[in-house]
């Protein structure tokens, strides 16, 4: 063949050659030595974007109204050892690398080594410079496992509210326990993405099916922006200590509801405990009991403070009008049992008002056993609800004890003692949204924590306020309410905030145990709101077996006062007259 | 000196490779369109095809081509003739563009055959000789003579036209094979270097009044190559590729299940972006298998073209040469963003009937210059 064409052959041969060394350089480059960058990025625009993080995502975090974290996470960095891993020969070498690492001795570390253990912890919570030197290390022996480790930054200040997270009983990893960890578990819990779920195309809608676990791919869970001001909360918790130590009380709860929506602003239990260290008090059949919230967990005989409920449904039936009167005998009959006054003494004639401004036992007899019919005044009690749940968002609520006549341990005694609160056991929550809806014109409303529930995509669900029902009407209210202040006015004037006008009453309740009433001991507390005629805050306050003194009006009332003085300022309202 | 029978002289590499190629393409478009219920059989139409094409092979490669030199006129004049018709009763389901015959439910795209035949054309009227030059060649010597001044600018009008007519259809990048399959042609056949030179210079400064009469998606397609922001859904296309390939890593995502591709991030897999659905599926082992499939035809190819009999024979193998490893580089190159995205499928790999009988067609013109090479030594 002619040497034109072989060498033009030849030529065109070159030039392919060389374009085919030019292709596999570039696939080269492509595949092998940047495969892994395009590979994230595939991975990355084919996981919906919602903040996915690689290998597992954080829980929700929790905040207060302002913002302020309760709850959030750090990585926890620990250093692990596979002791069964390291030769004899190279035992030495190691332990005397890891030495300046951990600050332990080579001989200690040395000893480890010669374990037969595969992982075994070195340090449970190294620092970023323990990790930095691990990693430099580059021992397959030694490594740094990291985990998500949940923080309280307000330590035990929010923890009845907040609760804590623990690891669940069945293997189920992380777990919230009580409050609003034990509530939104399933919203603060980062998501797994189930594989078939876990790529999507450009739509989302068409998926691939992958082997299980081929991706660790998890989604963070919902951020909770609470009711809670912490500013409030401190307030509330610090005048609590205070009334607690000062009257020598066991225990302590103050409530702080926004009585318009049923916002819980500040919940604070004292004695409270670091949710961080849940752990000491579980299992301790004392200690554990303190992790409950006995807001809205644990009942309790609320003495006088029902005598609210009691008048607002002789009020709002038509039974009495505040001017009614009375003949106080100092004690009154009722299912066949006698219930005195506080002090024993007889009033006299008295209006309506001055049954609430004396805390006369007898008036509320009067009212449930004489005046009312039962069923009109347990309509009322059930309108208030008692004896349910109140539906707050927090892990453990009870629904207290209410007897209605019909019921097979019916006593008619109940009748009378239920009008000054005993015989009957509410949670503090109940109490104070029940006295809320005074202050809210009669209307109940369910109590809530959370405000805004905002997913990781930054969708937020906000929580609208819910009506639970319009036990009395506003008139009855309104009447109610002046009522109330005259209760303070003139009944309790240690619950006086100077500046403010504020409707209230006292509860001294006496303690049920399994051989009857504790003759000691009291729960003394004060449940009030203000400003009148536009309450902003309705506030319970509970002592528990306050020794300084018994009654509510000397112990609870005082701590009523000085709280309800820090926060009215707090949301702007000004003193006046 | 007997000559040995045609058959022991038959390249089965040739086959062999090739075959290979067609079945690796049938799986990718198996894998390509899985997931798309409309597409899912395709695969089953392209193996259909691969079968016919086979029958193609061997029925060309059995008959002597110096047939073909005798009738490359009218083979011309069919391809002319197609081409012609495609423009007045051609339909597609895109606009205004008239690049197919509906026959049944087969898409006929008339340039693919024309292309075939555009390789006889060309190389026979460039090998065309004088009586006086044939009686010489039988004697013995192979004819030295180049082709002279009026076959060289007679092959380049004859495929002008016919590329003028894909442009029309409008098919660029189909058009621009015909420019180049004669190119290849012309130069391996000898042609003076003054005129090929003179002839990439008049077709540079005709560039410019063909700018001028370009579609406006092929003006664009040129923008963007030049300008690859211009045009952010082509953008995205190549994006698409480059993350699918790149994904592929070493070892490739594993058949069926490149989430690329599966996932239909990366679009017109199953003919343009092919190449893609191989990298992230198979990796660069798969990549760079398919590049030595395509290595070990582009040796027979050119084995063939070496050993030809006579120079008709090495013009046609070497047309079926740029046949194929045009559009292959063009598709690739784009695939791996060095290249404009263009329409070119990749050879046997891509799903489409008329290219890949066309192919295998091709394939049997080699193989037919192949088994009847002269002796060696």
């Amino acid at each position: 063949m002619d040497e034109r064409a072989r060498r033009r052959l030849g030529l065109i041969i070159f030039l392919l050659a060389l374009f085919t060394l030019g292709l596999v350089h570039r696939l080269f480059v492509v595949q092998v030595v940047e495969g892994a960058t395009y590979a994230q990025e595939g991975m990355e625009q084919r996981i919906p974007d919602l903040g996915v993080r690689f290998p597992d995502a954080p829980r929700g975090r929790i905040r207060e109204r302002g913002g302020l974290l309760l709850a959030t996470n750090r990585v926890r960095h620990t250093i692990m050892a596979c002791p069964s891993c390291v030769p004899e020969e190279a035992v030495d070498t190691l332990a005397d690398d890891l030495s300046p690492i951990l600050g332990w001795s080579p001989g200690e570390i040395a000893a480890l080594l010669r374990g037969r253990e595969e992982g075994v912890v070195l340090v449970p919570d190294a620092t970023p410079e323990q990790v930095e030197a691990v990693e430099r290390l580059g021992s397959p022996a030694v490594w740094v496992e990291d985990r998500w480790e949940r923080e309280y930054p307000q330590k035990d200040l929010t923890a009845h509210v907040g609760g804590f997270v623990g690891y669940g009983e069945k293997g189920e990893g992380r777990v919230g326990y009580y409050g609003l960890e034990g509530f939104y578990d399933d919203v603060l819990r980062p998501r797994q993405i189930p594989p078939v779920e876990r790529e999507a195309d450009g739509s989302g809608t068409r998926l691939l099916p992958l082997e299980e676990g081929e991706f660790l791919a998890s989604m963070p869970g919902e951020d909770l922006e609470t009711t809670i001001d912490l500013a409030m909360q401190l307030a509330a918790m610090e005048e609590l200590e205070r009334g607690v130590q000062e009257f020598q009380a066991e225990s302590g709860i103050i409530i702080v509801v926004d009585p318009r929506t049923g916002a819980i602003l500040a919940m604070a239990v004292y004695p409270s405990y670091d949710p961080r260290e849940y752990y000491k008090y579980a299992g301790d059949p004392y200690l554990e009991d303190l992790l409950e919230n006995p807001a809205i967990s644990l009942h309790y005989e609320p003495g006088s403070v029902f005598k609210i409920v009691t008048m607002a449904a002789a009020l709002d039936s038509g039974s009495v009008t505040p001017d009614t009167t009375y003949v106080d005998p100092g004690e009154m009959e009722c299912g066949g049992e006698s219930n005195p006054n506080w002090d024993g003494r007889s009033y006299g004639v008295q209006d309506m008002r001055g049954v609430l401004v004396h805390s006369l036992n007898t008036g509320v007899v009067w009212l449930t056993c004489r005046v009312m019919d039962r069923e009109v005044f347990y309509s009322y009690v059930r309108a208030f609800g008692f004896g349910q749940r109140t539906g707050v968002d927090l892990d453990g609520e009870v629904t207290g004890i209410v007897h209605y006549p019909g019921d097979l341990d019916w006593e008619d005694a109940f009748l009378g003692k239920n009008a000054y609160g005993q015989g009957i056991a509410v949670t503090p929550l109940q109490m104070i949204s029940a006295v809320a809806a005074v202050a809210n014109g009669g209307r109940l409303m369910q109590p809530y924590v959370v405000e805004r529930r905002i997913q990781p995509d930054g969708s937020v669900l906000k929580h609208q306020p819910v009506v639970r029902g319009q036990p009395i009407t506003p008139q009855t209210a309104q009447a109610l309410t002046e009522m109330l202040v005259q209760v303070v006015e003139e009944g309790v004037p240690l619950a006086r905030v100077p500046g403010y006008r504020v409707a209230g009453k006292t509860g001294t309740a006496q303690i049920p145990t399994p051989w009857g009433y504790d003759p000691e001991n009291t729960i003394a507390s004060f449940a009030g709101f203000g400003p009148v005629p536009d309450p902003r805050l309705a506030i319970l306050v509970r002592l528990d077996r306050p020794q300084a003194s018994r009654w509510g009006s000397e112990t609870a009332a005082v701590v009523f006062s000085r709280l309800a003085a820090r926060l009215f300022p707090m949301m702007g309202i000004p003193p006046g007259e | 000196m007997r000559d040995t029978p045609f058959w022991r002289r038959f390249d089965y590499l040739l086959v062999v490779v090739m075959l290979l190629l067609v079945a690796l393409g049938v799986a990718m478009v198996r894998s390509a369109n899985q997931g798309t219920p409309d597409l899912a059989d395709l695969w089953l139409r392209q193996l259909r095809f691969a079968a016919a094409g086979l029958v193609l092979f061997f029925v060309i490669a059995a008959l002597p081509y110096e047939w073909f030199r005798h009738v490359w006129w009218a083979g011309y004049l069919l391809a002319l003739g197609s081409l012609v018709l495609v423009l007045f009763i051609g339909e597609s389901e895109i606009g205004d563009v008239r690049r197919w015959f509906y026959i049944g439910n087969f898409r006929l795209q008339p340039s693919y055959p024309a292309l075939l035949l555009h390789i006889v054309a060309t190389s026979a009227v460039l090998d065309h000789r004088s009586r006086k030059e044939r009686r010489l060649e039988v004697e013995g010597e192979e004819s030295p003579e180049r082709p002279g001044l009026a076959l060289y600018l007679l092959s380049g009008a004859m495929a002008t036209v016919l590329a003028g007519l894909v442009f029309r259809e409008p098919d660029l990048s189909t058009a621009v094979i015909f420019v180049i399959v004669w190119g290849a042609i012309a130069f391996v056949s000898g042609v003076r270097l003054l005129y090929l030179g003179l002839t990439g210079l008049a077709g540079l400064a005709a560039a410019i009044p063909l700018w001028r009469i370009m579609e406006d998606y092929q003006r664009e397609r040129i923008l963007v190559f030049l300008n690859p922001a211009l045009d952010p859904e082509k953008l995205y296309n190549l994006r698409q590729a480059l993350i699918s390939i790149g994904s592929g890593g070493l070892w490739g995502r594993g058949y069926g299940i490149g989430s690329q591709s599966q996932l239909h991030f990366l679009r017109v897999r199953h003919t343009d972006f092919i190449f893609s659905v191989v990298g992230e599926e198979l990796g660069f082992i798969g990549t760079m298998l398919l590049l030595f499939l395509f290595c070990l035809l582009a040796w027979r190819i050119f084995r063939a073209a070496l050993l030809a009999r006579d120079r008709f024979g090495r013009l046609l193998a070497v047309g079926a040469g740029a046949v194929v490893f045009f559009p292959l580089i063009v598709n690739i190159g784009m695939n791996i963003g060095l290249l404009p995205v263009t329409g070119l499928p990749l050879p046997f790999i891509s799903y489409g009937g008329s290219a890949l009988l066309t192919y295998m067609a091709a394939m049997g013109l080699v193989e037919g210059v192949a088994m009847r090479r002269k002796e060696r030594g």
